[in-house]
Parts: C-alpha cells; sequence; structure tokens
C-alpha cells in the first residue's frame, strides 16, 4: 500500500483520533472509519493494479469463449437432448459445444488463480518493503490491516465475478433472445454468490501464506502448488486409490455403496469438487441427489426440476463446507499475523 | 235344250255346292280338326319346387296353306312362370307351312314355394291346344329361419351381450344374406360368424349357420330392456327376430381428494393426510370397495377406512389416506396413484408428490458456521485491538 497518500487521506482522521485520545485516553472510536479508507486505498490499488487488468483480460477472454461455445451448442440443437427444459436460460453456464469450455468450468479452473494472484503478496511484500511497520504505527489496529485487506480484495473479487456473470447473463440475452424467468435470475445470481466464495477461499489460502511466509514468491509457489495439485493431481490420486479400493465385481450392494460414499468423501475433500458439485446443482434444477442413487430411491421419481429452495437445500452441505473453511483461513491467518513481530526491515 | 238344261244344272249345283259348301265348310275346318295341331311327347311329367320344366312343342300344320296362329298359355291357378321360344326368341305368333312342322320351346320354371299336388296348363296355337300337366311330389318352401338360442339377456351397461342365433336357409336354392339390425341411437349391433365380423352370409340350402350377436349398449344408458329387430335377408326371402338386452344398471367410481388438488408436499420421512372422495358415478349399488396404492419404494399409503362395505349410486364417501415417504427419498417429485377398487370398477388418482428434504442439515451446516465466526470473532477479541 502506498503509504504516503494513505497517510495523506488519513491526516484527518488521525487529528480527530487524537483529539479524542487526548481526551478519553482511549484507542481512536472511529476506526471504522480509518478501516474503510484503508478498504478504499487497497480496492483503487488493485484496479489499477497491472496484475488486476491482466487477470480480468485472461478470465474475459476465457468467458466470451465459453459462451460463443455455449451459444454454438445451443443452435447446434444439443440442449434439446438435455432434461433442461424450461431452463434454457442456465444452459449457457453450463453447457458446451466440445471446442471451449463452458463457463462454469472455466471459473472453476481460473477462479483460484485469481484469487492467489490477488492475495498471495498481501502482508509480505509489505513486509519487505517495510510499509507494514510504518503502517502499524499509525494510529490503526493491527487487525484492521488485515481485515481490510482481505475485505478490499473480496470486493474487488465479488465486483469482477458479479460483472463477469452479469456479461454473460447480458450477451447470451442478445444472442439468444429471450429474457430469464426470475428463477432462472435467482439461480444465476446464487452461482455467481458460490463462486465468489469459491474464490473467497482461495484468498484466504494466499493470505495465510503471505502471513506464513516471508518471500512473496514463496507464498506464491505454495498458493498455486496447492491450486495445481487440486484441479491437476488430486484427480489422478483419487484414481489411484479408487483402483486399489474397488470392491470385487462379486461384492454385494453395501460393499459397493460404501466404497462409493469414500470415493465421494475423498473427492469432496477438494474445493474444486465442492464447487462443482454447488454448481451443478443450482445451474441444472433437475439435479435430486449428489450421492449415489439406489434404485429403490428412483421408483416412482418424476424427472422433474428442483425448486430453488430445495436445491438449495441440497447443496447446503458444500457451501456451509466452504465458507466454514475460508472463515477457519482467515481466521489462521488472523491468529498468525496477530502474533507476528513487526519491526522494521524485518 | 236337255244339254242346255243339264249344263244350266250342273252349273247351278256347281254354284249351290260352292255357295253352301263355302258357308258349311269353312265354320268346320275353324272348329272341327283345324290345320293346325300341336304335339310335344311327354305331356305329364314329374318335378320339384324350384326345377324347371322343357318341353319342346311341334306345330304342325295339316292345312293347305300357310297357317299363323297366335301362341298362347294358359295358367290355371298357380302364376308360374314360363317362357316360349321359338328359334331364340320370345314368340307371339307363329307362321307354319302347309304340311310342314315348326318347333317352340316352352320353359316352365316350379315355383319355390308349392303345394304337393297336379298342376295343368295349356299351351294354345289359334284353336290347337295342347293340356301339359306337371306333378309336384313334394311340397316346396321358400322360407328362411332365424332363430335366436336366448333372446332375452340381462346384464349391465358396460358389459356386452352376446346372443346366439342360427340361419337355416329353407330354400331350393343357396342364399347369401345381408344381416341388418335396427338398434336405438347409440347401441351398437355386431354380427360375427366364425370368429369374425361379417355383414352377410352365405347359406346353402337346407343347411344353416350360426351367428353370434354382440350388442354394445351405449355408455349411459338408463335401465331397462331394450328391443332390437334384427333381420337376414336378400330379395328373395327375409328371416327376422327379436334380441332384448336387459339393463340392470351401470357401475361408475370416481376417486379424487377432497380438494381436487392432486398434488402434496410431503418432508423426506414425514407424514402427509390427504382427504379422498371415493364417489359412485353409476346407476348400481357398489360393494367392498377397496383402497390401495401403488408408490415408491419404501413408501406407505394408510387408508382410513381400508373398505367400503356398500356404496348407493350417486353417493360419496370420503376416505383419509396417509402418505409416509422414504427416508431417504429424494427431493423433488414422485408420482403415487390411489385406487379405489371394486369388483365391477375401479379409479385412479394419480398425486405428485413434491418431497422436501429435511431441513435439519441445513441448521447444522448454519451451526457450523455460526460456531467458525464465533471463533474467528473470538480471535479478533483475544488479538484485536492492540
Amino acid at each position: 500500500m502506498d503509504i504516503k497518500a494513505l497517510r495523506t487521506k488519513l491526516s484527518g482522521t488521525i487529528t480527530s483520533a487524537f483529539q479524542t485520545y487526548a481526551k478519553k485516553e482511549e484507542k481512536p472510536a472511529s476506526s471504522s472509519s480509518a478501516f474503510w479508507i484503508m478498504v478504499q486505498k487497497e480496492f483503487g490499488d488493485h484496479i489499477r493494479s497491472w496484475r488486476f487488468a491482466i487477470l480480468m483480460g485472461i478470465i474475459l477472454l476465457a468467458c466470451i469463449g465459453s459462451v460463443y461455445s455455449a451459444v454454438t451448442a445451443l443452435r447446434s440443437g444439443s440442449a434439446a437432448e438435455q432434461a433442461e427444459e424450461g431452463f434454457r436460460f442456465l444452459q449457457v453456464f453450463t453447457l458446451s459445444d466440445g471446442t471451449l469450455p463452458s463457463f462454469i468450468s472455466f471459473v472453476t479452473f481460473l477462479g483460484p488463480l485469481m484469487g492467489i494472484a490477488l492475495g498471495f503478496d498481501a502482508i509480505n511484500t509489505e513486509r519487505s518493503k517495510g510499509t507494514l511497520s510504518r503502517l502499524v504505527s499509525q494510529p490503526i489496529y493491527r487487525d484492521d490491516i488485515l481485515k481490510a485487506k482481505f475485505v478490499s480484495t473480496l470486493l474487488v473479487i465479488a465486483v469482477a465475478i458479479l460483472a463477469l456473470g452479469l456479461l454473460v447473463m447480458g450477451l447470451s440475452l442478445i444472442v439468444i433472445g429471450y429474457p430469464p424467468t426470475a428463477e432462472e435470475v435467482w439461480r444465476v445470481l446464487l452461482f455467481l454468490l458460490t463462486a465468489i466464495v469459491y474464490v473467497g477461499f482461495w484468498l484466504n489460502l494466499s493470505i495465510l501464506f503471505s502471513v506464513r511466509f516471508r518471500q512473496a514468491t514463496t507464498s506464491a509457489l505454495a498458493g498455486i502448488s496447492l491450486w495445481i495439485f487440486f484441479s491437476v493431481f488430486y484427480s489422478m490420486i483419487l484414481n489411484l486409490i479408487a483402483k486399489g479400493a474397488a470392491p470385487s465385481s462379486t461384492a454385494g450392494t453395501e460393499e459397493v455403496m460404501d466404497y462409493q460414499r469414500l470415493m465421494m468423501m475423498l473427492n469432496r475433500l477438494s474445493p474444486s469438487e465442492l464447487f462443482n458439485e454447488a454448481n451443478m446443482t443450482l445451474l441444472m434444477p433437475s439435479v435430486r441427489s449428489l450421492g449415489p442413487l439406489t434404485m429403490e430411491q428412483v421408483v416412482g421419481a418424476l424427472p422433474s426440476p428442483l425448486p430453488l429452495g430445495q436445491s438449495l437445500l441440497l447443496v447446503w452441505p458444500q457451501l456451509t463446507g466452504m465458507i466454514a473453511a475460508t472463515m477457519i483461513c482467515f481466521g489462521l491467518s488472523y491468529l498468525l499475523f496477530m502474533r507476528q513481530e513487526i519491526r522494521s526491515r524485518s | 235344250m236337255r244339254k242346255a238344261c243339264r249344263q244350266a244344272g250342273i252349273l247351278a249345283l256347281i254354284f249351290a255346292i260352292l255357295w253352301t259348301g263355302g258357308s258349311w265348310l269353312k265354320p268346320e275346318a275353324v272348329h272341327a280338326a283345324g290345320p293346325l295341331e300341336l304335339y310335344t311327347p311327354y305331356t305329364a311329367v314329374d318335378a320339384a319346387p324350384g326345377e324347371s320344366v322343357n318341353y319342346t312343342i311341334d306345330v304342325i300344320n295339316n292345312g293347305e296353306g300357310i297357317v299363323a296362329a297366335n301362341i298362347g298359355f294358359e295358367n290355371a291357378k298357380t302364376p308360374w312362370t314360363y317362357e316360349l321360344t321359338a328359334g331364340g326368341r320370345a314368340v307371339k305368333q307363329l307362321a307354319v307351312r302347309p304340311d310342314g312342322t315348326q318347333s317352340l320351346s316352352l320353359r316352365l320354371d316350379v315355383p319355390l314355394e308349392i303345394d304337393k299336388g297336379e298342376y295343368s296348363f295349356a299351351v294354345t296355337a289359334g284353336d290347337a291346344r295342347l293340356p301339359l300337366r306337371v306333378f309336384i311330389a313334394e311340397k316346396g318352401t321358400f322360407t328362411s329361419k332365424l332363430e335366436m338360442e336366448q333372446a332375452n339377456i340381462q346384464g349391465h351397461s358396460d358389459s356386452n351381450f352376446t346372443f346366439s342365433a342360427t340361419l337355416t336357409n329353407q330354400t331350393a336354392e343357396e342364399q347369401t344374406y345381408a344381416l341388418a339390425a335396427a338398434p336405438d341411437t347409440g347401441w351398437e349391433v355386431r354380427f360375427n360368424s366364425g370368429g369374425s365380423g361379417v355383414t352377410s352370409v352365405t347359406v346353402e340350402p337346407n343347411a344353416s349357420q350360426t351367428l353370434s350377436i354382440e350388442v354394445l349398449p351405449p355408455d349411459q344408458v338408463a335401465a331397462g330392456s331394450y328391443k332390437i329387430p334384427i333381420m337376414a335377408s336378400n330379395t328373395n326371402t327375409k328371416a327376422e327376430a327379436e334380441l332384448e338386452a336387459v339393463i340392470t344398471g351401470s357401475y361408475g367410481i370416481g376417486l379424487t381428494t377432497a380438494d381436487e388438488r392432486l398434488n402434496a408436499t410431503v418432508k423426506a420421512g414425514g407424514t402427509k393426510s390427504l382427504q379422498l372422495t371415493v364417489t359412485n358415478t353409476g346407476t348400481a349399488k357398489l360393494e367392498d370397495i377397496s383402497m390401495n396404492a401403488q408408490t415408491p419404494t419404501d413408501w406407505e399409503v394408510t387408508f382410513e377406512p381400508k373398505t367400503i362395505r356398500s356404496l348407493e349410486p350417486g353417493k360419496t364417501a370420503s376416505v383419509q389416506a396417509v402418505i409416509r415417504s422414504a427416508e431417504d427419498s429424494l427431493p423433488g417429485d414422485y408420482a403415487l396413484n390411489l385406487q379405489a377398487q371394486s369388483a365391477q370398477k375401479s379409479a385412479d388418482a394419480a398425486i405428485r408428490v413434491a418431497v422436501k428434504s429435511s431441513s435439519l442439515w441445513g441448521y447444522i451446516g448454519l451451526l457450523i458456521i455460526v460456531g467458525v465466526a464465533a471463533g474467528v470473532y473470538w480471535l479478533f477479541r483475544k488479538y484485536g485491538r492492540r
């Protein structure tokens, strides 16, 4: 953070804060205004940074490509084969004609990159530049620094993702030519919120790394390797486990079910899998279950879309997992940050 | 003078002979022998009803000039049909050369319906008359019979009435009968012979054919007895009969929910009670209506009462159905079929049940989030503001 700019902005607040301090011998009561000023500053820094522009460029290109792909698929009529009758609009996000991945797979893949890229140097760069100690020496709370970092970056991410989502909606409106229903809009908005939570998790993870590792490169590498691990290697490792743990062909139903449940549980350790399941359910209303199905459950079931509330209830565990993981990461980085010694040029 | 007298006398005699002879000779030639005679070898023959008797008649002219005579046929009692032909044509008048003979053909058709006995006819040609006799050895009948095995059948409005009829051809010829019925509007009558639907049948002489006649009453038929005339006919003969179908009443049952809504919402593993209405829509009493349900696996539907003893026409009975969904049913829609069944009729009500998953896990998830948030807040309190 540019400390000079901050200082000029803060000057008004600080003088008033000092007055209050002198009067009541307390820390400044207007810390919330100081916090929001920091948030604004961070936000502005992000928006103006080259890093953000490059990231947005990549993601924007990917999104336009996926919309093109979805629209081609819709036009070629493969949509008719799917049971998503009446939810044609949502298919813009999920459908692909095979040449380019769909919108949701782009978000699943590139979202973490965005989170990591925006958060990996949150603390350690300040530290290595020596601005952190100077910032702390200002009459602001130390935890506000971390919170402001997190909130501002999350805001940037939220703005970016909402903008992208609405852009895709708008583009598909132009191309498809008929409007979405209220439920479809809600489903898309909820999907975008889920995406924000998902990217927020990766952001928090990278902030945690930036607190833990002194070198920005180390924390970036840690974040990226975890991202690559989950998006590439994790499924390979799962395949290996699956081969080893697979029940014999003569195994009973219970064994097969247990095996399936185990594999699903292992799979759900990956945040991208959680995000995927949440997407599927929100954007494909006909998804009624995420686990293995027994024949007994399917007897008499009508292939109809779920109401939004039920879809939400179905993915609630996934959402809970993501939100909790995000908060735990933040809590850890908070703990680490608060207990760290901050010296100038440390 | 004597010679002259003799000459005159001879002349007068000749005149007299010519005069008188001309006057008494002419009527004798017409009345007595005449120049024409008719001849056929078989003047009395036996014949069966429906047969044709053919005669070849010679017309002989014994006179010295050509004689033309009108040909006639005397038919005493019965309207037998005949045909007189010569040279391939029907003739009215015949001319015969002196000392010549002309052939004439007579075809006489014996009617089918005729009594036993002797029948006389005569062929005339001018004054000549040739009596002919035909002996009918057996009595001929020209009738067809349509007999019902059981002409009166009782049944419900939705049952099929199947009558069995025998069509007998008692004529001497093969007959093809067109079958027709004249039912009231809405009734349907089908004729079957040998397993397939027919509209006409052919019966050999003196043989019979069994017909099965299916009668379908209209849907909304009132109780009562209905007469249906049926007929087998062709241009020669016809046979008629009358069927009677006695309708005792119709069976009808209806099943719906009390508020006519065919959807319900149930929590997974929860119960939902539906008020059902069973209606007797027919005109006959229904007995022992049992309630049952086709459910998804592990679902349960209990009815209270399970059976309805009897239900008068037009009356309704209410049944309480409690649907219990399976613990592991998926959220979303399931199809559930409820049925009210009596021995005669059954009615279905297909109910769409939307399963809502339990929100218990939703609250647990919320609790986890709140717990984590509390942990973070505790961190804020412990480490913040210093």
